[in-house]
């Protein structure tokens, strides 16, 4: 199984981050996806729209994300996704913020509301720097938007549709869904709501790597705030994912 | 782009949200062609709704001022003490044709969740309103008031727990459940088609004025002014009159306490940058970073981060004017209107109050004004009671808390 794992920049602290980023790595998660913070996080649960506003509340600026790429390539990791919302590539320039992600290593980049349409040239000048741009797909799109993905070579699939809770259904839908897109020569991130070890081995033959996002970020606010050691803690819950 | 309104609007939403907006945009351009929706919509607006509003000759006001004529269109005397019924009606019917049982909707002040409650009990849907923590505190009146329409009210702890929270919230909900549900905006403002929809429905205002200033004048209006927090009191008063190039147009945005970040919301007046939020792009009050930056007005329902989209392009394009009105000088135009005319005007209504008797007085005396009034004071009680009464209300408010607790 391969693991896309995920954490908020600037959460709880630069040291708490790199802290779990190496409890993560240690433990064999292959792939990091941070989130740079922002103020209205529309696509996101409340550990993770916590987890950005202390971050932000701390003094976070945009361009703090190159110290925690460094930090977490410091912890061992090779693959590294940054994701966050249109508008902090919009304030920072489109461009600007795809080259220096490019000059960062960044495999690749996550912008959920940034349309397909591609009104921003967003996609078109990933594509043209050399840094994947990373679309986010969902089971039941209609074909003319799945024909919008063809540019691309690496999908994140949001299964909240997919999963239901504690017993891992993976519907008949959703994986017809999964194996039509690695049918196409995709490369598939899929998550949402990933918190326990049976949806990982149900979700694991159908994906690339099984995206993990705020089940990390719950455990370190807890660790956080029971002041309790943040490696071990994330440690120890990525031991109950894995069964390792 | 037809969902672009000059460099602003668009879709800037997750891919799980396109085929709600897609069916959405559809299903309104049926329904704004269709003979028996708008049928059905216009008796919701004559008998439900109470429309035409009137348009009152300011005759008072006009003789203070000496200057140009002044009318006042009354939208605080539409059901539910605002414009916003208007918008609530339209798209709450809209969303029944779509076969919705349910609707949700944001609010900040409590004034569009009033509305969208109103409507959903009396066109029999579902409803469930967002509302964020600080503004469910301060609004509390108006929580009752959803409530009492058999409403669900859903308390937002997030961001800032205010308006752009509420609508954040929506978001989220809405990516689960839009098979049934209808996200209902209650600005002129969020992805297409919102932005036009909600332009639509409020369109009424301005077609109303038109007729009834036509019929007493026998000539269209030399100035319009709106108050602007997202915009659809402007926005549904200016319509008509965008072409009219001769009418000029002014919007009226929160000037708050003072010029500093964090003390307005204005996003016009103060060069707020353009900025992608909650689905669409606009102006927003906002980091260099692109981070929402917190606001500031007396009134809640101005006390936002971003504007419509269509409105910043029609302000890039100098066809309306912007300008804004502080605290002060509002609580100074709400007590005046009160006494001239006899007027309560919202907190909100009362900005383009301000910025009218600061503008009417330059204009020559064979000019027609026109101020809207787009909602009634009344619920601004625990607001204007306390700036300008504060010693008898405290009063008041201790004698009832005792009888409660007695």
């Amino acid at each position: 199984m391969r693991l896309m794992v995920h954490l908020v920049a600037g959460f709880p602290s630069r040291a708490g981050f790199a802290a779990a980023a190496g409890a993560l790595r240690n433990g064999g998660a292959e792939i990091l996806e941070i989130q740079i913070p922002f103020s209205d996080p529309s696509a996101d649960g409340p550990a993770i729209t916590l987890a950005s506003e202390s971050a932000l509340r701390s003094g976070f600026r945009t361009v703090d994300i190159f110290d925690y790429i460094r930090i977490a390539r410091g912890a061992g990791f090779e693959r590294i996704m940054v994701m966050t919302y249109a508008n902090i590539p919009f304030r920072y320039g489109v461009e600007k913020y795809i080259k220096d992600m490019r000059a960062a290593g960044v495999e690749g980049l996550i912008t959920p509301d940034l349309p397909l349409e591609d009104t921003e040239g967003y996609y078109r000048l990933a594509l043209r720097h050399g840094i994947a741009p990373v679309p986010v797909a969902v089971a039941g799109m209609l074909p003319a938007r799945l024909k919008m993905l063809r540019p691309y070579k690496k999908i994140y699939v949001s299964l909240r549709t997919g999963i239901t809770g504690a017993d891992t259904v993976i519907s008949a839908a959703v994986k017809k869904f999964l194996r039509g897109l690695s049918g196409a020569g995709y490369e598939i991130y899929g998550g949402f709501g990933i918190n326990k070890a049976g949806q990982i081995k149900a979700l694991s033959p159908l994906v690339h790597a099984v995206v993990v996002g705020s089940y990390f970020t719950r455990t370190v606010q807890k660790a956080a705030s029971e002041k309790k050691d943040i490696y071990a803690a994330v440690k120890s819950a990525l031991g109950k994912l894995t069964g390792s | 782009m037809p969902e672009y309104f000059g460099r602003y609007g668009g879709q800037y939403v997750g891919e799980v949200l396109k085929p709600a907006l897609v069916d959405l945009a559809s299903a309104f351009a049926e329904c704004r062609k269709d003979k028996k929706f708008l049928a059905e919509y216009k008796d919701l607006l004559t008998h439900y709704a109470g429309r035409p509003t009137p348009l009152l000759y300011a005759e008072n006001l006009t003789r203070a001022l000496g200057s140009a004529k002044i009318y006042i269109k009354l939208e605080g005397l539409a059901n539910t003490g605002a414009h916003k019924i208007n918008n609530a009606l339209g798209q709450a019917l809209l969303a029944k044709k779509m076969g919705k049982t349910a609707v949700i909707a944001e609010t900040g002040a409590g004034q569009h969740g009033v509305a969208v409650a109103a409507a959903c009990a009396r066109l029999g849907l579902r409803c469930e309103i967002f509302m964020g923590a600080v503004d469910a505190a301060r609004q509390q009146p108006n929580v009752f008031l959803i409530k009492q329409y058999g409403a669900a009210v859903n308390i937002v702890n997030d961001g800032t727990k205010t308006l752009k929270d509420a609508v954040n919230a929506c978001l989220k909900r809405w990516s689960a459940c839009y098979a049934d549900a209808h996200y209902l905006i209650g600005s002129a403002l969020g992805p297409y088609p919102y932005p036009d929809m909600v332009k639509f429905f409020q369109g009424v205002i301005g077609r109303e004025l038109k007729q009834q200033i036509f019929q007493r004048e026998r000539r269209l209006p030399d100035v319009l002014i709106a108050c602007c927090g997202g915009g659809s009191n402007a926005i549904g008063m200016f319509a008509p009159f965008l072409k009219n190039k001769k009418t000029r147009l002014i919007a009226v945005e929160a000037g708050g306490a003072g010029n500093k970040p964090g003390q307005h919301a204005s996003r016009i007046c103060r060069n707020s940058p353009a900025g992608i939020i909650e689905g669409y792009k606009s102006r927003f009050v906002q980091t260099a970073d692109g981070q929402a930056q917190p606001t500031r007005s007396i009134s809640a329902g101005l006390d936002y981060i971003g504007i419509g989209p269509e409105l910043a392009a029609l302000a890039d394009s100098g066809r309306i004017e912007f300008t804004l009105a502080k605290d002060a000088e509002v609580l100074r135009a709400y007590r005046c209107l009160a006494r001239t005319e006899g007027l309560l005007f919202a907190l909100e209504s009362a900005h383009a109050a301000a910025a009218a008797l600061k503008i009417i007085p330059q204009l020559p005396k064979n000019k027609i004004a026109v101020i809207n009034m787009s909602g009634r004071g009344d619920k601004d009680i625990f607001i204007t009671a306390p700036a300008l009464y504060k010693k008898e209300w405290l009063e008041f408010l201790r004698q009832e808390t005792e009888r409660l607790c007695g």
